[in-house]
């Protein structure tokens, strides 16, 4: 009995040990001596999961070898929804992830509380990154991290030209009354079911962004004076909010059996089950290599008024360092290498996303090796950086679900905007 | 007459059971057949139930693109760590709550039992804060340690400790007996039954547990087996076929074993309700 | 104190002492922290941590999510006990009537397999089986000529959904336990009803039910424990919505905590769900006391 005893004991320390060993061989087997030298060093990235992203940056980390043979990045891929939270957890723990790729309008919130390194060329990329790109990078006179791309992801959409063909339709509208008679033309029924959508923007973070270029696009804005507030309950957010709610109800261009899945606008879109959708251009890149669809193409979609087709647009993908990182100068020289111009066009071009630099965007080689993102990129003088949202999931989760109430008719317009407004200034006085 | 109405109503219930059975095992079916499913069949939505080209696209992607093996070992030596832990906590502090006398005893005891009707939504948010001081975020300690010990284990023993009798244990003592050795050759194979009812109980619910390792894991190298799979399914919308393969694989050992050890689990399972 | 004594203090102290600690440190603390935590304001981004008094209490009154989270939860255990209940306690007694073991067996070991799996396994299969445009489910509805339904995207029957599947995935242990508890009834006064030629419907009642009632009792408290704090499969196949017609308790306080990191919301919430439990329970105990003395 008692030699099972001690079988049993040395089982348990052999596997608690076994486990020790696992554990520690994560981020702290990384070097800890950060000076770069020959050691090995290891970094930790994390990044969201989307195919043509994750190939992107394995790309640049095989390339990185090449350079600096020494150096291991250790590359962690998290679904979006996992994503946003495990940095969250993440972060204020001492063992962080050295480099994240973080969603600009994220940013803030670490910046604020100290978790971030600021970049050491800040004022060089104020100077050279779009506004709306860096917007969400600043915090308090310093710039906390290098951004990636231009995230635009209204202005622009996708559609079936073979579908217009077939619809009659001869030219792309011109004004939004065309749009939605165009819209109508599209969409086929089976029965009562809609079968291929006309015009789906009513799907997760679509409706978000167009109620919010439908505001602006009236001359308004949601922000009072310095940004601390939202207001929802004005005649140009009511009527925004109606236009929405309208494309569902009364010119049932699209249905809301899709909203809240995790099948987003664009997958709806390269199945073949809507004619239109808008989109960011990133999309593209997905259509062509995970859904191998080929005969689409990306048009711009005019103003809602006679205003220019103005609208809100966050502060997309790029890298942060974290501050509690042993390896913050080894981490840099990465994220430096990145954007060197070369290799941040190439990352763009794989990923079909719009640069951030400036130099970038306009050189001509890049719309020449990038035909398809021309409509993304004529719309962006049009673009403005959307605002510190502070937490920016629930900021565009509360104005998702005030839609779906009113669209299924559980909420009156003004009652649901005056709730999200007032739901949404809540969490801003207390996060901001 | 009667007994033909019996006949007749027997196969019916008969008939009856089989189907709600076969019900039962649709979702395996659909599971197993989606797998086989090609990525583009899946893409373009059609409508069959059975793989129009059947090939093994998903399974290569499961063994070749992620550490699958990985996280079976981790669920593995993490359901072991915490059952072998468990057993023997729960009959050593059973066997003293059973057979020994000092102050504080009824307190101490129904405190442990009250920890059972707590929640897990109430403790979690400071359990996560209590391992993120001990720095175990991300470690698969983290969902070993607080598992070492359960409440409903310890009762579980005390009642059958409690059924040995007493004299059994003086004799022990009286022949010079340690009192570690008395409770390990004597006490624990008297409750050898409750004790393996215990441990399937014990593996189970670390094997299945999800919420706790969604918390407090965050690198895929890390994951256990039912996190891996909903990560892996956020990581593959698109593609279920991939998701399917990986369920199948995770699946085919689990009902294994459970049908080489379905008497035991059984009985384990009916004796955790009665005593 | 003799040596006896002496070594059993030792003994005890030794074998307690870890046991104890672990308890203290992952069972009785985090009950006092998550007591203290809703009085403040703590994040787990920032070190600093305000006091915030009756703050988050106060909000919770007045937050209509939480309202409807405490009503679809209700809804879903006072639909979802009573169906696994009756549901379980029909096939026990129908496994318990066929006759040969080798069916018997079968039938059991099929309904019990789905409870050996990981429920959020089980969650993720079920949410492409419920998929409107390529799930089996709409399959079999267009076969049988029945409308096609967005199962997890219509309000008005997502909760129905994930009901069905925690049922397909929960049945097994209560069967196997009544199934138990049926076995232990005995024989001879099913044979004194026969010989008063009682109907099966009233042998039902008047024996089987009543003879029962021990195993029906600790069915009621554990399943009701267990579908308070269901988690996975609403995580998995709704997220909670559409319109948060799944939103239950369990999942609202996970989001507050993990997703918005309002930790010190979630845990004012999360201890109106303990007393709830609380409550509940010495409710059904004490109903379960008096019947045992009848």
């Amino acid at each position: 009995m008692k030699k099972t005893l001690e079988w049993i004991m040395t089982l348990m320390l052999t596997a608690s040990l076994a486990l020790a060993g696992c554990s520690s061989s994560g981020n702290n087997a990384a070097n800890t001596d950060g000076e770069g030298g020959d050691k090995p060093i290891k970094l930790v990235w994390w990044v969201h999961e989307s195919p043509s992203f994750v190939e992107a940056n394995k790309k640049l980390i095989a390339d990185y070898k090449k350079v600096k043979p020494h150096v291991t990045i250790d590359l962690q891929v998290f679904p979006y929804d996992a994503f946003v939270q495990k940095i969250r957890v993440a972060m204020n723990t001492k063992t962080p992830p050295d480099i994240v790729q973080m969603f600009g309008t994220w940013v803030r919130e670490y910046a604020k509380n100290g978790l971030l390194e600021p970049a050491p060329n800040g004022a060089e990329l104020e100077a050279e990154v779009y506004p709306a790109a860096i917007g969400g990078f600043q915090y308090d006179g310093q710039v906390y991290g290098v951004p990636h791309e231009f995230n635009i992801e209204n202005g622009a959409a996708l559609r079936y030209p073979k579908m217009f063909q077939e619809a009659g339709i001869d030219k792309d509208p011109a004004t939004w009354e065309e749009l939605i008679e165009d819209a109508k033309k599209l969409t086929k029924r089976n029965g009562d079911k809609i079968t291929v959508r006309g015009l789906d923007i009513t799907s997760n973070d679509s409706i978000v962004f167009y109620f919010l270029a439908l505001i602006q696009q009236q001359g308004a804005d949601f922000w009072n004076e310095d940004r601390t507030q939202v207001s929802f309950s004005t005649p140009e957010a009511e009527k925004a909010m109606q236009e929405l709610v309208d494309l569902v109800n009364v010119h049932k261009v699209t249905d809301l059996s899709k909203l809240g899945t995790t099948e987003e606008p664009y997958m709806v879109f390269f199945k073949g089950q809507s004619a239109m959708t808008t989109a960011g251009p990133w999309t593209i890149a997905e259509g062509i290599n995970t859904f191998n669809v080929q005969d689409f193409d990306y048009m711009p979609i005019p103003s809602f008024t006679d205003h220019p087709a103005v609208f809100s647009s966050e502060s997309g993908w790029g890298e942060v360092v974290s501050k509690q990182s042993p390896n913050s100068q080894a981490a840099w020289e990465f994220v430096q290498f990145m954007m060197e111009e070369e290799n941040a066009l190439a990352w763009n071009l794989q990923t079909s996303s719009i640069p951030a630099n400036k130099h970038v965007a306009e050189d001509p080689k890049y719309l020449e090796s990038a035909p398809h993102v021309k409509a993304a990129v004529e719309a962006l003088p049009n673009g403005r950086w959307i605002g510190p949202l502070a937490d920016r999931d629930y900021f565009f989760k509360v104005i998702i679900d005030t839609f779906a109430a009113i669209a299924y008719n559980k909420k009156g317009l003004q009652d649901g905007l005056k709730k999200a407004e007032t739901d949404i200034n809540k969490m801003l006085k207390s996060k901001q | 007459m009667r007994t033909k109405k019996r006949k007749l109503s027997y196969s019916l219930l008969f008939t009856a059971l089989l189907i709600g059975s076969l019900l039962m095992f649709v979702p395996y079916l659909w599971m197993v057949l989606t797998s086989f499913k090609s990525n583009s069949e899946i893409l373009t939505a059609s409508n069959h139930l059975l793989p129009q080209k059947p090939t093994l696209a998903g399974y290569k992607k499961v063994l070749g693109e992620v550490p699958f093996f990985r996280w079976f070992l981790n669920s593995l030596s993490t359901s072991a760590i915490v059952t072998v832990g468990a057993m023997f906590t729960s009959a050593l502090a059973g066997y003293v709550f059973a057979k020994f006398r000092f102050r504080g005893k009824r307190l101490l005891f129904v405190v442990i039992l009250a920890t059972m009707m707590v929640p897990f939504q109430i403790v979690m948010v400071p359990m996560y804060v209590i391992i993120s001081k001990l720095n175990l975020v991300n470690d698969l300690s983290a969902i070993v340690i607080p598992y070492l010990v359960s409440a409903f284990g310890i009762f579980m023993a005390k009642q059958f400790i409690e059924a040995i009798p007493s004299e059994l244990i003086e004799a022990a003592r009286m022949d010079g007996a340690s009192e570690f050795r008395t409770f390990w050759s004597l006490v624990m194979p008297q409750i050898k039954p409750a004790l393996s009812a215990l441990a399937i109980f014990s593996f189970m619910a670390a094997w299945n547990n999800y919420l706790w390792p969604l918390i407090i894991l965050n690198e895929e190298s890390k994951m256990t087996v039912p996190l891996a799979l909903v990560f892996f399914n956020g990581q593959n919308v698109v593609n279920y076929n991939v998701v399917m393969s990986a369920a199948v694989l995770i699946m085919i050992p689990v009902v294994i074993i459970f049908l080489i050890f379905q008497k035991q689990f059984i009985k384990g399972l009916t004796m955790t309700g009665f005593k | 104190m003799s040596k006896q004594q002496v070594s059993e203090r030792r003994f005890i102290f030794l074998s307690l002492a870890p046991i104890v600690l672990l308890f203290a440190v992952f069972s009785i603390l985090p009950i006092g922290i998550g007591t203290v935590l809703m009085f403040f304001d703590y994040s787990p981004l920032s070190s600093n941590v305000p006091f915030a008094g009756l703050k988050h209490i106060r909000e919770l009154f007045a937050d209509e999510l939480f309202y409807k989270s405490l009503r679809i939860t209700f809804v879903f255990v006072l639909v979802a006990i009573p169906a696994n209940i009756a549901f379980t306690l029909m096939i026990a007694v129908g496994i318990n009537k066929i006759r040969g073991r080798f069916w018997k067996n079968s039938f059991r070991t099929m309904f019990f397999l789905p409870a050996i799996a990981p429920l959020a396994g089980s969650a993720v299969i079920w949410t492409t089986m419920f998929n409107a445009d390529s799930g089996v489910v709409n399959m079999a509805f267009q076969m049988l000529g029945l409308p096609q339904i967005d199962w997890l995207t219509d309000p008005s029957t997502a909760l129905l959904s994930v009901i069905i599947m925690t049922l397909w995935a929960d049945v097994g242990y209560n069967i196997v336990l009544f199934m138990a508890g049926l076995d232990s009834i005995p024989e001879s006064l099913y044979e004194a009803a026969e010989l008063d030629g009682a109907s099966p419907w009233h042998v039902f009642w008047s024996i089987t039910l009543p003879m029962l009632s021990r195993t029906m009792l600790f069915v009621f408290i554990m399943t009701s424990i267990s579908y308070f704090q269901m988690f996975p499969q609403f995580q998995i196949m709704t997220k909670g919505g559409p319109l948060y017609e799944t939103y239950v308790l369990a999942l609202n306080i996970y989001d507050q905590a993990f997703t918005y990191m309002n930790m010190s919301y979630a845990s004012a919430m999360a201890f109106v769900m303990l007393l709830i439990i609380l409550v509940l329970t010495l409710i059904q105990m004490r109903i379960g006391r008096s019947q045992w003395e009848h």
